[in-house]
């Protein structure tokens, strides 16, 4: 098989990344963050220095404001129910995922409205002017998780 | 374990973060779980810090890190 759904998930997984998997499960498979034995706290370690680099890749102001969920999907539903109340407007792509729109259409029911921004592929200052046009007064949130199948 | 050289957090993210700050400072620490008897939060973590812990609790504090009880 030719594999071609590395958007989805990765595969083959690279050797580091293999080597890392084995490492935590065979050497220090322990809860983190709930136990004072050595490989809890190793565990605990091990996650706050993926948490560390995290932060400094992304530009986080430090790595208390990083957050591990456990997909995009389940990300995107964190931000969108957590920051969004009634009255609030969200600006999208016309080529959102389903893990975006999905949520936001069930949101409707709770008073939240989106907007769809064209997105030009051959002109971005287009793209940009949709966008900026799709802005309200009460637009709280501008999401682009744009769908790759 | 010493109360005096020991700084509580709410959680292991809090306390690593603090032992890091302290280490780029010099200032060396062990991680410990909070003791139960002592914990007012639950599921805590301690840092026993060897050195000065007024020091130790300014650059804490001052690199916006909260402790149990903040």
């Amino acid at each position: 098989m030719i594999y071609l759904d590395n958007s989805a998930t990765t595969f083959p997984k690279p050797a580091s990344v293999r080597k890392a998997m084995t490492e935590a499960v065979t050497q220090y498979g322990a809860n983190p963050g709930r136990s004072g034995h050595s490989m809890s706290i190793r565990a605990s370690e091990e996650i706050y220095k993926c948490r560390s680099r995290a932060a400094k890749f992304f530009g986080a102001r430090s790595p208390d404001n990083v957050v591990f969920t456990l997909n995009c999907t389940h990300a995107i539903n964190i931000v969108l129910k957590g920051l969004l109340h009634k009255g609030d407007h969200v600006v999208v792509s016309d080529m959102e995922h389903n893990a975006v729109i999905r949520p936001l259409y069930a949101l409707k029911e709770r008073g939240i409205s989106y907007s769809s921004a064209k997105i030009s592929v051959e002109n971005s200052d287009e793209t940009l002017a949709s966008f900026r046009n799709a802005l309200r007064d009460n637009t709280k949130l501008v999401v682009c998780v744009i769908n790759t199948e | 374990m010493e109360s005096k050289r020991t700084i509580k957090f709410n959680s292991v993210t809090q306390a690593l973060h603090a032992q890091e700050i302290l280490a780029g400072k010099a200032i060396r620490s062990k991680l410990v779980r909070t003791p139960k008897l002592r914990s007012e939060s639950g599921c805590g973590y301690t840092l026993v810090v060897n050195g000065d812990i007024t020091k130790a609790l300014d650059i804490i504090r001052s690199s916006g890190i909260r402790t149990a009880g903040d």
